[in-house]
Formats: structure tokens, sequence, C-alpha cells
């Protein structure tokens, strides 16, 4: 499995975001994408889940262009916002029963990725009574519940203590190793250490990056 | 895996109790407010001047003359002022309320009744104008008490010059007759008014117009407690589910659609006791109109319902968050039905006022609501409230995309 990024373009206005962006991801690995605030990491996520229409050019997965089957792409795409897309006023199982059946919930529940990222603690509570962290956690099961090959996740982790990012990372781990592919925009130097390869978006182009831990060098190369 | 409207639906029931506590603390506070301002409106009407038509017949010397004493000399020339006109002068004057009613003086009106003849002059208002009719009234009965005491005084005059004059045997019974003469003429005179009534709007009583102004007012503001729903300024959701291929059209309908139900069912929880305790509290209350048009009624609350639902959600869009949603719904409504008359007449405003006010989202719910009790009303205002249902709908659900839109793609 593998997904490719080929020639994308997005204006807004006169104003070119992404002017040429492509790139491949193989599956089972995880691929960091870095930049600036403004220079259209989350454009370019937004536009891949489907959320934006690009300018031009395509997103290939088995050579097949997701832009033009949206239902297919729904299905291989999962997105994880910036912020919590939950309904407050209902418990996290409520929440769920809106991303997959009853029946799916309670085999991940039991053993799967909702048991993973710690769901079952705390089902019954309203989103509204729940911490930053358990909304993150829960906000990622939503988003990945149709069981997506391709993550996408966009600042996912962020304001996150170290307890919740483990179990997301553990949780990213496993789907490596199952062999789906993770997109991840961050600033954090703790995500960029999950990931396998890494690119920089400049000036509308993305640039390999070849992470060595060297935080310095990664300023200087935005 | 349930759909975004069951789930829309059960996140409304579990607010429902807060959202039917917000609405009845609400209202009671607009019903003493809207109390303190029909207290401070009718204490200045009191002190207004009116301005009464005089039609028909009044080529007679003796009535001109009255008319002339009135407008000097009576103390009423203070709060009346009487001018002569066509009737169908007036009755354009009184549509348009730049009088408060007109006199019909019958043909021969003066020489009949000085005949001891009763024909009934007609006494047209617009029925807005309770104080006028009880200030005639009043007047009336003033005169006639003036007439029955100096009719008395002077059959006693009469009476005490006949028996200083040594006659009072012989005579009385003149004086009686005289005495009932006056008291005959005088109570006659008590049947000579008649008032007729041509309505507000469209035939409506003033009770009837004044029902559809306040129950616009009322549906249009239980809306208000939803802002803590509907306004976010967190739309993740709404990508998410744009992502999984739920479009932002299915999604705003689904929120729709949850609202809308939500809001029948706020408006039967606090129009239902409402209507009990109206009729607990006073039986003829709701003797106003009959089941069948109670029935009706209520009927056409459901496409105005369909129509404020979706300028709820357009103004929820458009606020962002709660404060400025709850704000900015709140003076909308107000000033839409103010200029759509739930406040006042109508015909109370200038021409183009009026003018507007048909064109207004809130003009085209009120004609709505009138059509059951409005006489030879026609169904032309639905066609109005499912255009402005459909236009709020496409304009909030362009504002949704282009804030998500926006959202991701500006921030980026």
């Amino acid at each position: 499995m593998k997904i490719e990024i080929r020639n994308i373009r997005k204006n807004y206005g006169k104003q070119p975001v992404l002017k040429d962006v492509s790139f491949t991801v193989e599956g089972g690995k995880c691929v960091g994408i870095l930049g600036g605030n403004g220079c259209g990491k989350s454009t370019l996520l937004s536009i891949l889940a489907g959320i934006q229409s690009a300018d031009g050019g395509a997103f290939l997965y088995e050579d097949k262009d997701l832009f033009t089957y949206p239902r297919q792409r729904a299905q291989l795409v999962g997105y994880v916002p910036q912020g919590t897309p939950l309904i407050e006023e209902l418990t996290a199982k409520d929440n769920l029963s809106l991303w997959c059946s009853k029946e799916k919930m309670e085999k991940e529940l039991q053993n799967g990725v909702f048991k993973l990222l710690g769901l079952d603690e705390f089902l019954k509570v309203p989103v509204s009574k729940m911490s930053g962290g358990m909304k993150k956690r829960l906000s990622i099961g939503c988003s990945i519940a149709h069981d997506p090959p391709i993550l996408l996740l966009d600042e996912a982790m962020a304001a996150l203590d170290i307890s919740c990012k483990q179990k997301i990372f553990d949780y990213i781990g496993a789907h490596k190793r199952r062999g789906g592919i993770v997109l991840l925009v961050t600033h954090d130097v703790m995500e960029l250490e999950l990931c396998d390869e890494w690119y920089i978006l400049k000036n509308g182009m993305v640039h390999p990056f070849d992470y060595t831990g060297d935080t310095a060098e990664l300023v200087r190369s935005f | 895996m349930r759909t975004y409207f069951s789930l829309q639906c059960k996140r409304v029931m579990k607010v429902f109790p807060f959202i039917l506590i917000v609405t009845v603390v609400l209202f009671a506070a607009l019903a003493v407010m809207l109390s303190g301002l029909m207290s401070a409106y009718n204490n200045s009407e009191k002190n207004a001047v009116f301005k009464v038509g005089i039609t028909g017949d009044t080529d007679n010397e003796m009535l001109q003359m009255a008319i002339v004493a009135f407008q000097s000399f009576d103390e009423s020339r203070f709060s009346v002022e009487f001018v002569e006109m066509e009737q169908t002068v007036a009755e354009a004057a009184l549509q348009k309320g730049t009088i408060s009613a007109y006199l019909e003086l019958p043909e021969d009106f003066v020489e009949k009744a000085m005949r001891g003849e009763v024909e009934p002059m007609y006494y047209v208002t617009s029925a807005g104008a309770d104080n006028i009719v009880n200030m005639f009234k009043n007047e009336i009965t003033s005169l006639v008490t003036d007439v029955v005491v100096s009719s008395q005084q002077g059959s006693f005059g009469l009476q005490e010059a006949l028996d200083d004059n040594d006659v009072a045997g012989k005579h009385g019974e003149w004086v009686n007759a005289l005495a009932i003469e006056y008291v005959n003429l005088v109570l006659k005179r008590t049947e000579a008014i008649t008032v007729n009534e041509l309505g507000i709007s469209e035939g409506m009583r003033t009770v009837e117009y004044y029902l559809c102004g306040m129950t616009l007012l009322f549906l249009m503001l239980l809306g208000l407690p939803f802002v803590a729903i509907y306004a976010r300024q967190d739309r993740s959701l709404n990508v998410l589910l744009l992502s999984r291929g739920v479009s932002g059209f299915r999604q705003l309908f689904d929120e729709w659609l949850s609202h809308f139900l939500s809001l029948l069912c706020l408006a039967a929880a606090v129009f239902v006791p409402l209507l009990a305790f109206s009729a607990t509290a006073d039986p003829t209350a709701l003797q106003m109109l009959s089941t069948h048009e109670w029935l009706t009624y209520t009927l056409f609350f459901i496409p105005v319902l369909a129509m404020v639902s979706a300028f709820n959600l357009f103004i929820f869009e458009i606020g962002g968050n709660v404060v400025s949603g709850a704000l900015l719904h709140f003076f909308a409504v107000l000033c839409m039905c103010y200029v759509s008359g739930c406040f006042y007449p109508v015909y109370a405003f200038p021409h183009a006022v009026q003018t507007l006010e048909r064109f207004l989202p809130t003009g085209v719910a009120r004609e709505t609501l009138a059509i059951a009790l409005a006489e030879g009303a026609d169904l032309r205002p639905l066609i109005g409230v499912a255009v402005y249902a459909v236009a709020f709908f496409a304009a909030a659900w362009l504002v949704r995309m282009h804030t998500l839109h926006r959202r991701e793609g500006g921030t980026a």
C-alpha cells in the first residue's frame, strides 16, 4: 500500500498557498509535515481530507485518484482536526455512536483501538465534564472509528500531558505495524521522533528533511 | 451507528429542561416589561389629543354652533379636536391613523332630534382606541346628567313660580307632564349613539391583532436559549463530518430539523400551560376565539416555526459564539417585531415603514398567523414564509461553508 500526493495546488484568491506539492508515502510509515505558521500545512491536510478542494493535482491511493472518488476517500482517510469534534452535551459513548456501530464499539472497547486509547475509562462521562486529554483521546477515537488505513493528524496532540501522548503514540505505533499510513502535522519535537520521514513545507513547496534531533537545524530550515 | 440528526435530537432533549426554565424566565421578564410599557402608554394616552372627524349632514346652524362651542368653550377641547370632512376622506384618514374616529350624522339629525325622533349617529373607530370610546361615553353621560339636573331645576323653578302665583294646584299636572317629557327625551338620548369597529387590520379585532403580534414575538424569542447549543466557535465536528462524506447541506438540514422539532415541543410546553392558566384565571379570556379557530390558529405555528428555526440557525451562524449570537438574535427579533407591528398597529407607522413591514420575514409571519383569524385572508403569506425559510437556510449554509473553509484554510 502507498499513497502519492502529486502536484497539489491551492490559491486563496490570488495568493498561492500550495504551489506544487508532491511526495509519496509507503505503507507502515509515519510522515511529519513541518513548517512555520501559515505555511499551508493544515490546508494540505484539509484538502486530502476532502474539506477543501484543490485547484489542481491528485491524491493517489493504489493508483486511484481519491479526489474523484469522495466516498472511497471518506472510508480510507481518518482526519483528526485541531479542535475537538465532539458534542459537549453527550457522553463519550453517544459521541462514538455517531461514527461506528454498537457491535463495532463493543469490540473495539474490549480489545481494540478504543481500549488502546483508554476510552473505556470514561465511556459514560459527558464531554463537558472531561479533561483536555480525555477529549483529545475521544476525538481521535471518533476520527479513526472506521479503521481508516490513512491517518491525517493536524496538531492532534497539542497541549496533552505525557501519559495521554503515550497512549496516542501506542496507537500510531500499532497502526504503522498494521501497514497503515500516518501524515502528522506538528511542532512538537517528541512527536517528530515518531516519524519515519519528514517534509518541510515552505513557500508552497515541500522539501525532504532529514531530522536528526537537532532542533536548531530544523528551525534554520523553516 | 446513529445519525447526526438523532444525536442532535438527543442533545437538545438533554438540555431541554434548562431551555424551558430559561424560556419561562425570559417570558416572565418580558411580560413585566410589556405591562410596564402598556401602563405608561395608557397614561400618555389619557393626556393625548384625539382628532375626530365629523361627516354626514352638518348643515344645520344649531349643529355648527354646537361644534364651534365644543371646540372653543367645552372642556373637551383640550382632548378632542373636531374636523369636518367627507365620509370617504374620513375612512381613509382612519385607516392611515391621522384621525382616531369619526362621527357620521344622519340626514336631518338635528331636526329629527328636535321633534323627539331618535335616529342614531354612527361613531366609527379603528378599534385600537378604547380610551376614546370611554371618553365619548363619559362625555355623553356627563351631558345627560347635566340635562337631567337642569331639567329638574327648571321644573322645580316653574313649580315655585306657579306656587308663588297661587296656581300650583291647577297647573301641577302640567309640570309633571313637562318633567316626564324632559326625562323621556333625555333617556332616548342614551340610545343616540352606536359604536362600530372597522378593525385594525384585515378585519381583525384589536385583541386578535395583538394575539397574532404577541404570538409572533413569542415564537421568535423561543429560539434564544438555543444559542448555547448552535452558536459554536469550534467547528471541528462539522469538519470531521465533511471529511467523512456528510455534506454541509446535510449537516445543516439535520440541525434545522432537530431545532424545528424542539421548537415545536417548546412552544407546546409553554403555550398549552399558558392557555390553561389564562382559562383558569379568566374563563372568558379564551372565548374570543372558537375552539376551531384556536386549533386552526395553532396549526399555522408550524410553517412560522419552520421559518423561525431557519432564521435562528442563520443568526447563530453569523454570531459565531454564545454572547454575540444571543445579543444579535435578541435585538434582531425585537427590531423586526417592532417594525412588523407586534407592539403597535402597523397603521400607526409611516407609509414607508408599512411598505417595508410587508416584506420583512416577521411581516409575512404575522400575516400567516392572521390567516386563521382575518376575514377573507388568502394563503399568499404562507408562500412568503416558505421563501424566507429557504432563504435563511441557504444563507446559514453559505455562512457555515465560508466559516469551515476559512477556518481550515485561512488559519493554515
